[in-house]
């Protein structure tokens, strides 16, 4: 199992509000039509941003890599874009996606008048796996989640705790995953349960996990390896100490 | 083109997740209520005994000649517009947290909830059936037709969700208008009149033209009469394969878009 990351980039285009209406489309081209036009860099013409800018790595077997970066520096985007949600505007993601899982906001499709059960299936069918597997694996889905009592309740019910154990459970306790991207939302569990999340995710072998984090205990902890962005660049990749040392400097500034 | 076709295909195999969302949504449509999908049936009926009861004095035909008329070309309009009128927010809306946090083709959406709706029109079938055996035009040839028709069906159904969805989109605008226009062929479209009250030249524009007329023909005649006009049957077939054409276009310009549309 392997991820190779070769001059990935990706455009990402930028709408205002504005720019929908009639009104700001009418005085738009009243601008254009009196303004000479001027030779504009073409993202800045078109509203489009670099939101990944010539990404390169590769990923092994067994890595366990932090991403971390300073808001808005296209950290979620990189993890969509190696899940296959978005397609990298040039460069290439090598990847198997069969085996890969986005854990970015799994919750978010949950239906919250159908019950607990009913959500474990659509979200496992969404996160690509069969439904014969999620019924054979339901019950220990629930156990891990503790929430066998609550199977036959509405989603509804469920504390934002819970519904992270059910989303935490779907994703790690069915096998046949072997990449996992997952986001910042793993990290707004409580300690105890982050704890007991990475140790069980630990122990799983051959597999390739990036997490995305602003919590250095949790990289510090889990990763052996750091990547650190910037405004969509990437500015390090490597051993997580190192990286660390870097990362402080940003911070600084 | 290859890969286009393979991604379809895939997603159309993939029948585990879009059979549980359609399940799934039709659930949730009903649920915390005491009689569930019954209410599919009161609604419809409560409407019709009511419109059935004014235009049959209107037109002066008998009540339940009338009914049956109405009910079977109503139970499909429903079915036609709902799958529309919802297609104008299913990406921009109703899945946009799946495409925008899963990796999922968006035609297994439109799969879904074009699944849903055709189950919706089977919690109508009952009834209809029972119209048919009683007006006595039940036949095998009606019934075949009928399977046809909503293979037909489900596959325009699916292909219009996904190009309107999409456009809609893109263009939120469209939103509304798709909505404002689907009110006005409601009216135009005979669904509560016959065809025959209108004079043959209207006839030509107002239905042998109108795409919605035939579908709506070819699942009302198929059940009532027990056989189906040509020309019905012809459009119908020859639209659904226009539709799979338009919508592979329109999927293959716009998959890599899509997503940049939706956040």
């Amino acid at each position: 199992m392997q991820i190779q990351v070769k001059n990935l980039s990706l455009v990402y285009p930028l709408r205002s509000l504005d720019h929908y209406l009639l009104r700001a489309k009418i005085v738009n081209y009243v601008k254009n039509f009196f303004i000479k036009k001027t030779n504009e860099n073409f993202l800045k013409k078109k509203n489009h941003i670099l939101a990944l800018d010539n990404i390169n790595f590769n990923l092994r077997s067994n890595d366990r890599v932090g991403l971390i970066g300073l808001n808005g520096s296209g950290k979620s985007t990189l993890l969509s874009t190696l899940a296959g949600i978005y397609t990298p505007s040039s460069g290439y993601v090598d990847t198997n996606h069969e085996f890969s899982i986005p854990i970015i906001q799994p919750y978010s499709v949950c239906e919250h008048d159908d019950t607990v059960q009913n959500n474990i299936i659509i979200i496992g069918l969404l996160l690509g796996f069969k439904k014969k597997q999620i019924e054979s694996q339901m019950d220990e889905i629930l156990k891990f989640a503790e929430l066998q009592d609550y199977q036959n309740l509405p989603t509804a019910t469920l504390s934002q705790g819970m519904k992270f154990k059910m989303v935490f459970a779907v994703c790690f306790i069915l096998d046949g995953k072997k990449i996992y991207f997952i986001d910042e939302f793993f990290t707004t569990g409580d300690e105890k349960f982050q704890n007991i999340g990475f140790n069980y995710i630990n122990q799983k072998k051959d597999c390739i996990i990036m997490v995305c984090s602003h919590s250095r205990r949790i990289i510090e902890n889990f990763c052996n390896k750091l990547l650190i962005l910037d405004k969509g660049k990437q500015l390090f990749f490597g051993d997580t100490n190192e990286g660390f040392k870097i990362y402080d400097n940003i911070i600084k500034k | 083109m290859t890969k286009i076709y393979r991604e379809i295909i895939n997603s159309i195999k993939n029948y585990d997740l879009w059979i549980n969302l359609a399940i799934s949504k039709l659930r949730v449509r009903f649920i915390r209520t005491a009689l569930g999908p019954i209410w599919e049936i009161i609604g419809t009926m409560i409407f019709l005994i009511f419109v059935t009861f004014i235009w049959s004095k209107l037109f002066e035909r008998s009540f339940f000649d009338y009914f049956s008329f109405v009910y079977n070309g109503y139970a499909i309009w429903k079915i036609i517009s709902t799958t529309i009128t919802e297609s104008t927010f299913l990406f921009s809306e109703l899945y946009a947290n799946a495409l925008r946090n899963m990796k999922c083709n968006p035609i297994i959406f439109c799969l879904a909830n074009s699944l849903k709706n055709i189950f919706i029109l089977f919690l109508n079938l009952p009834l209809i059936f029972l119209i048919t055996i009683y007006n006595g035009t039940l036949s095998l040839s009606g019934v075949l037709l009928l399977c046809y028709y909503l293979v037909l069906f489900f596959i325009t159904s699916v292909c219009l969700s996904f190009i309107i969805s999409s456009l809609c989109l893109k263009f939120r605008d469209l939103q509304y208008s798709v909505v404002v226009v689907m009110q006005l062929l409601f009216f135009v479209t005979p669904v509560i009149w016959d065809p025959q009250q209108i004079s043959e030249k209207d006839r030509f524009f107002l239905v042998d033209l109108n795409i919605f007329y035939h579908y709506v023909e070819f699942f009302r005649s198929a059940l009532l009469y027990g056989n189906v006009n040509l020309l019905s049957i012809c459009v119908v077939t020859i639209t659904s394969l226009i539709f799979v054409i338009i919508t592979t276009y329109v999927y293959y310009k716009i998959k890599n878009k899509l997503i940049f549309w939706v956040t």
